[in-house]
């Protein structure tokens, strides 16, 4: 044997160790059968990580005649290729069909694994991902890293309807805004089955970059009224009740009133920061991050609210 | 063969020593161990022979710079007595300079937003009356892009408008003064945009003052907190001057 072919087999044999890991990884995640052609694979309640491979959103599969539906691909062309293997390995079909519920990086980075397969989203979700699609690429290659080779961008090229039909399920679709640049929501009115999105989080703090909390507050009321019986949050476990609605609300109470206190007190955001998130919000996973990155983007327009302005 | 050795050794020592002047004449023990400190203890504070890590300078700061170019930072030494001066500086930045403040009457305490290019420790030196120098710090993680993105300032269309444009707020209490000012604070690293901000800005009232040269790093439409020590219905007097020679003056009514 060459000392080429032999270094080829060591290659190899890293190469599959790699491929390997991560697959067990992926594996590992926690999966609940909402109904036998229901399947929601749950990603970890942490931050974009090398070892979490980015897998840190709920992807959501439903079976029908036709093939599967994947909605939210996670944050990798990785991911998106075992949420393929798994469509195989449960439903027997292939994947035919991909929606997103909005335009952050954990929720469709895995498009490029559904090469021809199309991809459904709002409007400005997909308005949104054509502008800033790049920028978030390379923060994710900075923090999850290797895990994002080969993922490129694949921007949802539909844009989805008001109502869907797919096997035994007719969505209505719930187009809102409130987390993102365009949030769809997607409710199943017989049998009560809300597909949330990131509008509802489960057990994790709420990310609000690019909230409007007055709406996403308005919003989840709206949802509530609804009565689902049973919501798939776009991070955390499968509620059956609507307790993760409440929570996610009650969340967003606290910190609209949080942040207007300080303004109003003139509070220096890095102070306001070093006071970080009481008592009742501790058992949120990544709160101290979310905390304060919502100081970091929100803060400043509530401080607007509150200031004088010398004439001039 | 002794005598060689030595010469060989002190010729060494000697050649070392040329080759590094930044070798101050004070080791702090740096809780951070940068690499740089040493270099900013000689260039910027201009090695001073009193000069020690004092964790009753707080430095705080967010984590991670989630936008690099408006990273809020809170600057407090009320607990070293007669502070004289506090500079504040980054380790790792094209432009280490952050700001040089002094109180009188006032509570030495200070906010203020930074562009930050990297990730680095952020550093405040307080110089008390008998010229000692306590060094506080902290860390922020950042992926980068602070200074030398051209968005903002300059660039934005509609930056002449709002030149020298001045809100506030006071706490409930009124000992603490949230000030801004619109100014594009360009730091020159931009690509076409030359260095155009706010260099230097005091604010006063009855018995008191605080002024503070500004440089490169602090954030476009600056916003600074400041501790007032009396809470009375007394205004306090902002001015403010920029690079390119333009005043900002104001009186802040309660």
């Amino acid at each position: 044997m060459s000392w080429l072919r032999l270094f080829g087999l060591i290659q190899l044999a890293l190469l599959s160790q790699l491929a390997w890991a991560n697959d067990v990884f992926f594996d590992s995640l926690p999966r609940t059968e909402v109904a036998p052609d229901l399947l929601v694979v749950e990603g970890r309640n942490e931050l974009f990580d090398a070892s979490n491979y980015g897998a840190i959103a709920n992807s959501i599969l439903i079976d029908s005649a036709r093939g599967v539906l994947v909605i939210d691909t996670g944050s990798n062309t990785l991911f998106g290729d075992w949420l393929q293997r798994l469509a195989e390995r449960h439903f027997n079909r292939p994947v035919v069909g991909v929606i997103n519920t909005h335009g952050h990086p954990d929720h469709w980075f895995g498009n490029a694994a559904f090469d021809g397969v199309p991809k459904l989203a709002t409007r400005q979700m997909i308005d949104y991902s054509r502008s800033a699609g790049s920028d978030l690429l390379n923060t994710l290659y900075a923090t999850v890293g290797d895990a994002m080779i080969g993922t490129q961008l694949a921007v949802p090229d539909l844009t989805i309807g008001s109502t869907l039909q797919w096997g035994r399920y007719l969505f209505e679709v719930i187009s809102l805004n409130g987390h993102s640049h365009g949030d769809a929501a997607l409710f199943d009115t017989e049998r009560g089955i809300l597909i949330a999105g990131d509008l509802v989080f489960n057990g994790r703090s709420p990310t609000t970059p690019h909230a409007d909390i007055a709406t996403w507050i308005q919003v989840l009321t709206s949802l509530e009224a609804r009565a689902p019986a049973v919501v798939i949050p776009g991070h955390g476990t499968v509620d059956r009740t609507t307790a993760s609605i409440r929570e996610t609300m009650r969340y967003l109470q606290w910190l609209d009133q949080y942040l207007r206190d300080a303004a109003q007190d003139a509070v220096d955001p890095a102070q306001l920061l070093a006071q970080g998130v009481p008592r009742e919000w501790r058992h949120l996973a990544v709160v101290d991050t979310e905390f304060e990155r919502s100081v970091i983007h929100l803060y400043s327009a509530y401080e607007a609210e509150y200031t004088k302005e010398v004439p001039r | 063969m002794r005598r060689l050795l030595l010469i060989v050794n002190l010729l060494f020592v000697m050649t070392t020593a040329h080759a590094n002047d930044f070798i101050p004449r004070t080791f702090v023990k740096d809780p951070f161990d940068s690499r740089v400190f040493p270099y900013h203890q000689v260039t910027i504070l201009s090695d001073p022979s009193e000069i020690q890590w004092d964790d009753r300078v707080k430095v705080i700061l967010p984590a991670m710079a989630e936008d690099a170019t408006q990273v809020p930072v809170f600057v407090d030494a009320t607990a070293i007595d007669d502070v004289s001066e506090m500079i504040v500086f980054a380790d790792y930045a094209p432009i280490p300079l952050v700001l040089k403040a002094s109180f009188d009457g006032m509570k030495p305490s200070i906010g203020f937003r930074i562009k930050v290019e990297q990730a680095t420790v952020v550093r405040a030196v307080v110089v008390d009356k008998q010229g000692q120098h306590f060094v506080g710090g902290s860390y922020i993680n950042a992926l980068g892009g602070g200074c030398t993105t051209p968005d903002g300032g300059t660039a934005k269309a509609d930056w002449v408008e709002r030149l020298g444009r001045i809100q506030y707020r006071f706490s409930r209490t009124g000992h603490r003064l949230r000030v801004g000012i619109d100014h594009p604070m360009d730091t020159g690293l931009a690509p076409g945009i030359p260095a155009y901000y706010i260099e230097q800005l005091k604010v006063s009232g009855r018995g008191y003052s605080s002024t503070v040269s500004l440089y490169e790093p602090i954030s476009e439409n600056p916003v600074f907190t400041f501790a007032i020590p009396e809470d009375g219905r007394e205004p306090v007097a902002m001015t403010a001057r920029d690079t390119g020679g333009d005043w900002f003056d104001a009186i802040l009514e309660r």
